[in-house]
């Protein structure tokens, strides 16, 4: 259910918005597993234990390779999840220790001060006055508050940072208090955080919220002299008032109390000043701390995920895609990529009977025990591995001689290397994009546009697309930042022999460049160099055989120019190194940066449903609701109500509710639907209105039920005429139509009529909840609203 | 000198309480046995506050008049004045010196009627909060009643009757805003007859006046002690007091202190807008270019001017917690510039979505709905569902007069049917909105159209979330009932940064602006 506009949290807790999921019969039992994945990343698997269980029925597989589904999915989210949860931590410790610090430091300077402060007053009295208290000593002072700047309005995000923060203080000697927006409600006044402060604190739910509590508590011999940070989360959804009535209070108590504030603030300094009146701002001394940038994270992340990590699990381009851009557009968090993989992770093992080998991929430590797994497959599983469309059309490895385990290792195995080159040709456009001012996300949406073009289209010219304006600046790169490119190039190529000797020969060639006879020597030298890569890589995949040769030749025409001309000054040399270091990036990105999904075999690791991914991040608008509401029968799927848009007694109550208001225009009068309502759930009263119906239109008696299909124009008109009472409320309105019915002999039976009214009241309810109908108000209490957007 | 009003006069011999250990800042001090600490008389305590607060020496003589001696009737007084005009201190110390039995309640940190019952209590029987007792209060009085026949017993009970016991409310202009809180302070005013305690002395500290506590018709009126805003001389004797280095601080007040005082003379807020000046006073020492004699005093008073008129526009300054603090404004503008948010301009992320929602609502509360029409266009159809007036020629004079005011007036509200519209609009060639999922087959063709138009949730989700953070400001009370208004709470220059990261012609859109 959706709730457009129910984003008020202080007022009885509705949810903001609701996801909806399409509830057809199809995968209708895939939303238990969906949930689980959407809940995020705190919640646990475990339990869903027998859905991947109840799978191996569909195949007839053995049932223990549920479990092993189950197991393999542990491990491969297990390694995504530490692999984020290690990004995002190590980002957030450098805060997390400036923070602590500054604690430290406030305390230390504070004790300084009144040291200070009472050496001077004892000096500066013309009597003894050292033995009554030093008042004005903590007067004017201010309560030390820390802005963390989180750089952006991601509140799930938020959460688990200053979490982690409060975890951080309190290893570290802080007494620590976590509150958010929810505690500064306008309700509770002062006391609502307050309270909750205690209760972090004290561990104890105290009658009143007297801060002398925490005055005596700080006094017990374990607490004194930690200093106490109070962590507000979100000031910025808090009631501004409530907000400065606490803070000015806790500036009142800093004599006694070594209180300091932490505030995160998700927009920018100007905030604080528009939130807090200026009295109470004047008592608090601001300091900065600045988080990580959330998009900056996020890129860290993707980069570790996507790119280098191997997690034996990998994102099909069009998924890939489609994430980048829901990130860029909608939601930046961690919290929300961590979802979102999530859920990915968890509807491909699901769906994926194949999917256990993940596990064995991700520990297996030799081709040959992989292989062995392989074997041991069940015929079933077998089967449907033969069925995979990744083999059709691939005479290799559809080939039947070989036995399908040794393929299967093989090209699994070689997933291994596979995505090390691949990431490894990525961290080499980016290192050259670092340079070249190219933002890492338009690199890889480049690539990952490049990559939806290659493996849609077979062609042979190999178009870079918005890639190609990225690279050509690496022809025009001048002399030192290329040549820190190729030393980063050199740094990433490590693994890979060759491609890290070609670097290191441009390399040499860039600084000793000046002499033509090494030039020349060494383009002789990197000509058969290249070649043998070349064939050492055309070995490892098909697809790209059949560009080589061109390639080759191409590139290789163009280095036999440059021999033909010896005696060239530097500038030549530095574009003829120009030209290496991008012919060697082309190369890269078209042998390394393929999409998975052109794998052999990759059904088994790949995620590629993008559908379900959409339907399971974006949800569905009211519009659904709509729809759901008046296919209800499809989702019921009960045969009573068989026929589409025909009005039956046993249609469900807010269904029939909500159809029959549609024969109204906006403003439905309460008192006709009602009747009409009546009319079709109790046939008693269906006969009457059939009987009324051949008089319709003309204003019929107060109270006699009828079936109205007024339209709205003169429904309105007669409707005033009509009721000369006024009405409240929905309520009030049944109420009265019940009166009337009961003050006059009837040939309803009053309990019968209670029973429909409740019923009736019960549908619009829950039309109001759902946010298609608005109640009465008092300028026209006689109609309820339909709400469409 | 003892004044005491005749009708109070009672005939208990003099006795000075002792000054016993503190217990609290706020808990107050309660003066209850005899004690080692030394106690001054009146002539004694008046001189040595009129030292301690320059410029009040009137208003101590006045309280200490009141005061008189320790058992003598005391009338329920009102010490008002600004805020950080020495009330609180004045009063406390008097009593403290005087070493008369005292309790001291802040309505502000009691924020409810019973913690200024109980504390009050708690002090008068000495009552500690402790683990042991599970930090309870020594009595429990949720109503006034209690209150009076608790105070009685704690009174009598500590054998106190003979000297005068002493309360004192500290702002108690908070109570007007408690429920009840008019009978609530007019009962506190009366609170020596309800008791029928004579003795019991009832002081109230409060930044408003006397006339701004309207009073039940038969309580009293308390005796009003008005302490006025220090002047420049004033503020300039208790600031170098405070300071370490007074000479070169006197030096520095004498250049800086007139301007700043025109805006504030709160001491606290002085001390606090005056500190980073004096810093920068000192810079030109600290180096070494300056020599501390009258040629060096007039450099740096040169020097200062210039960052007087910038330090007085600043509301609020954040430190940097780094050892090196930019110390001019150029530099913190370095750092402003490094800090690679800066350069986006608005200083923090924001979805491409919200982005647009955020220029969706600003236009929609800058025009008025008659006007979407002309700027929309006609060919999309989104505005199918909405009923909008056609506006001729002449009528659109007048509505510009209309708009004109109207921009003077702020941001209107709108509804989230136009500003979803709107969005749609602008954001229809950016991929804000993600494909919609193709419609399922209907049951009524002409409602479906309706629906067609719907955007996915997630823009919904961010529209609050805008709203959470005070971007959007939302005006609805009941979420049930629906219909809530949106409006924009960004200036000009915010807006116009958010539509320059997206490359948006806002101006395109703004009539009138």
């Amino acid at each position: 259910m959706e709730h457009l506009d129910d984003g008020d949290l202080d007022e009885n807790q509705l949810q903001a918005c609701f996801v909806l999921h399409q509830g057809d019969s199809k995968c209708g039992d895939q939303s238990p597993r969906r949930k689980a994945g959407k809940k995020g990343t705190s919640c646990d698997v475990k339990s869903d234990n027998e859905d991947f269980v109840s799978l191996s029925s569909v195949l007839g597989e053995p049932p223990s390779y549920g479990a092993l589904r189950l197991e393999a999915f542990n491990a491969v989210w297990g390694r995504i999840q530490k692999l984020v949860e290690d990004i995002v931590e190590g980002e957030n410790q450098e805060t997390f220790i400036a923070v602590q610090q500054w604690i430290c430091n406030r305390q230390f300077s504070e004790a300084q001060l009144n040291v200070y402060h009472s050496a001077r007053l004892v000096s500066n009295s013309s009597i003894n006055a050292s033995c009554w208290p030093m008042e004005s000593a903590s007067c004017g002072k201010q309560l030390h508050t820390a802005l963390v700047f989180l750089g952006g309005i991601n509140a799930a995000d938020h959460w688990r940072t200053f979490s982690a923060l409060t975890g951080h203080l309190k290893t570290r000697k802080c007494l620590v208090a976590h509150l958010t927006s929810v505690d500064f409600q306008f309700k509770a006044g002062v006391s609502g955080p307050l309270r909750t402060l205690f209760r972090q604190l004290i561990n104890i739910i105290p009658e009143t919220t007297d801060m002398e509590i925490l005055a005596a508590w700080h006094k017990e011999a374990e607490n004194q002299g930690l200093p106490i940070a109070i962590v507000v989360e979100d000031p910025e959804s808090c009631d501004p008032k409530v907000l400065s009535e606490f803070l000015v209070l806790l500036s009142e108590w800093i004599a006694e109390l070594p209180i300091v504030l932490i505030m995160g603030m998700s927009t920018a300094e100007d905030a604080i000043r528009r939130l807090l009146p200026a009295s109470t701002l004047a008592r608090l001394h601001l300091w900065r701390f600045t988080l990580k940038e959330p998009q900056k994270l996020l890129e860290l992340i993707i980069r570790a995920v996507i790119t280098e990590a191997f997690c034996a699990f990998e994102l099909s381009h069009e998924v890939a895609l489609f994430l980048c851009g829901y990130f860029e557009s909608h939601d930046v968090s961690a919290t929300s990529v961590m979802r979102s993989l999530k859920i990915a992770c968890v509807e491909h093992f699901w769906k994926e009977p194949m999917s256990f080998l993940c596990s064995s991929l991700l520990t297996a430590n030799s081709k040959a025990s992989l292989e062995e797994q392989c074997a041991d497959l069940p015929d079933v599983l077998q089967s449907h591995v033969n069925n995979f469309a990744s083999l059709k059309g691939n005479p290799v490895l559809s080939n039947v001689d070989t036995p399908l385990s040794e393929r299967m290792a093989s090209s699994l195995w070689e997933l291994r290397t596979q995505k090390r080159m691949w990431g490894m040709a990525f961290q080499c456009l980016s290192a050259f994009g670092k340079y070249a001012g190219v933002p890492f996300w338009d690199l890889l949406c480049g690539v990952l546009q490049r990559v939806a073009k290659s493996s849609t289209a077979q062609d042979t010219d190999e178009k870079l697309g918005t890639l190609e304006n990225v690279i050509s600046k690496l022809r025009d790169m001048a002399g030192p930042s290329l040549k820190s490119i190729l030393e980063e190039w050199q740094k990433v190529t490590l693994y890979d022999k060759e491609l890290h000797a070609e670097v290191t020969q441009i390399l040499s060639e860039m600084s000793n460049d000046s002499t033509p006879g090494e030039v020349s020597q060494s383009a002789a030298s990197f000509l058969p160099d290249k070649a043998k890569s070349l064939d050492g890589v055309g070995v490892k995949t098909d697809a790209s055989h059949s560009l080589k040769p061109c390639v080759l030749s191409r590139s290789a025409l163009r280095r036999i120019g440059q021999l033909r001309t010896p005696g060239m000054i530097s500038q030549v040399a530095e574009v003829t190194i120009n030209k290496k270091a991008e012919d060697l990036l082309r190369r890269l990105l078209r042998e390394h940066l393929k999409p998975p999904e052109s794998r052999p075999f990759h059904e088994i690791f790949c995620f590629k449903d993008v559908h379900i991914l959409k339907q399971a991040l974006v949800g569905e608008t009211r519009r659904r609701v709509h729809m759901d509401l008046l296919n209800s029968q499809k989702a019921l799927k009960c045969d009573c109500c068989q026929s589409e848009g025909e009005l039956s007694s046993s249609l469900h109550d807010t269904t029939l509710a909500y159809i029959l208001s549609h024969e109204y225009g906006d403003l439905v009068r309460v008192h006709n639907w009602y009747q009409a309502f009546a009319a079709v759930c109790d046939p008693k009263i269906q006969v009457a209105g059939d009987v009324q119906q051949g008089d319709s239109l003309t204003p019929t008696r107060k109270g006699r039920p009828r079936k109205s299909i007024d339209l709205p124009l003169n429904e309105e008109g007669s409707a005033k005429k009509k009721r000369g009472r006024p009405r409240k409320s929905l309520d009030s309105v049944l109420e009265n139509g019940a009166e009337e019915k009961q003050s006059r002999p009837s040939d309803v039976v009053p309990e019968e009529n209670a029973l429909i009214q409740a019923r009736f009241t019960r549908a619009a309810t829950e039309l109001q909840i759902v946010g298609l109908l608005q109640m009465p108000k008092k300028g026209n209490s006689e109609t309820v609203r339909r709400i469409c957007i | 000198m003892v004044v005491t009003d005749p009708h109070y006069t009672s005939g208990l011999g003099v006795e000075l309480g002792a000054v016993m250990g503190k217990k609290g800042r706020d808990g107050g001090l309660f003066l209850s046995k005899e004690g080692s600490l030394r106690q001054l008389t009146g002539e004694e305590c008046r001189k040595f506050l009129g030292d301690r607060f320059p410029g009040r020496r009137d208003q101590v003589d006045d309280l200490l008049c009141i005061l008189g001696e320790p058992s003598d009737i005391f009338p329920p007084v009102l010490v008002y004045g600004s805020p950080a005009t020495g009330k609180t201190s004045i009063v406390r110390e008097a009593l403290s010196l005087l070493g008369r039995p005292h309790a001291y309640v802040s309505c502000r940190s009691c924020h409810s009627p019973r913690l200024v019952f109980e504390s009050v209590l708690n002090q008068i029987l000495g009552h500690v909060r402790s683990r042991e007792n599970n930090y309870t209060s020594a009595r429990k009085c949720e109503k006034l009643t209690d209150f009076v026949t608790h105070l009685v017993d704690a009174c009598r009970g500590s054998g106190k009757l003979e000297r005068t016991v002493y309360l004192v409310f500290d702002n108690v202009e908070l109570i007007r805003d408690w429920a009840s809180g008019g009978s609530i302070m007019s009962s506190l005013l009366k609170l020596a007859e309800l008791t029928r305690l004579p003795n019991l002395g009832l002081i109230f500290v409060s930044n408003a006046g006397p006339d701004t506590f309207q009073l039940a018709t038969a309580s009293r009126e308390p005796l009003p002690i008005f302490f006025r805003d220090y002047s420049n001389e004033e503020l300039y004797q208790i600031l170098t007091m405070r300071q370490p280095n007074s000479e070169l601080y006197s030096f520095f007040l004498k250049s800086s202190l007139a301007p700043f005082s025109r805006a504030s003379r709160k001491v606290t807020e002085l001390a606090e807008g005056l500190h980073p000046l004096f810093l920068k006073y000192c810079e030109p020492l600290l180096s070494g270019k300056v020599a501390l004699n009258d040629q060096g005093k007039r450099e740096l008073y040169k020097y200062v001017k210039g960052y007087i008129q910038p330090a007085l526009g600043q509301s609020f300054s954040i430190s940097e917690p780094e050892k090196s603090r930019p110390g001019t404004d150029q530099e913190l503008k370095a750092v402003c510039s490094t800090r690679p948010l800066a350069k986006t301009g608005i200083g923090f992320h924001l979805s491409l979505c919200s982005k647009y929602l955020l220029l969706a609502v600003y236009i929609a509360s800058r025009n008025p709905s008659t006007l979407d029409d002309s700027l929309f266009g006609s060919g999309d159809g989104v505005k199918a569902n909405k009923r909008r007036r056609r506006s001729s020629v002449s009528s659109m004079d007048k509505e510009e007069t209309l708009m004109q005011e109207k921009h003077l007036k702020g941001p209107s509200l709108c509804s989230l049917e136009r500003l979803i519209a709107i969005f749609q609009c602008i954001a229809v060639d950016s991929h804000v909105i993600c494909e919609k999922s193709e419609c399922s087959q209907l049951f009524f063709a002409e409602e479906s159209e309706r629906y067609m138009k719907d955007v996915p949730s997630n823009v919904l989700v961010e529209l609050v979330t805008l709203a959470s953070v005070n971007l959007v400001l939302k005006s609805s009370s009941n979420p049930l009932e629906g219909f809530p208004k949106f409006r924009a709470n960004v200036d000009t220059d915010f807006i116009h940064k958010v539509a320059r990261s997206i490359n948006f012609p806002l101006d395109k859109y703004l009539l009138h602006a």
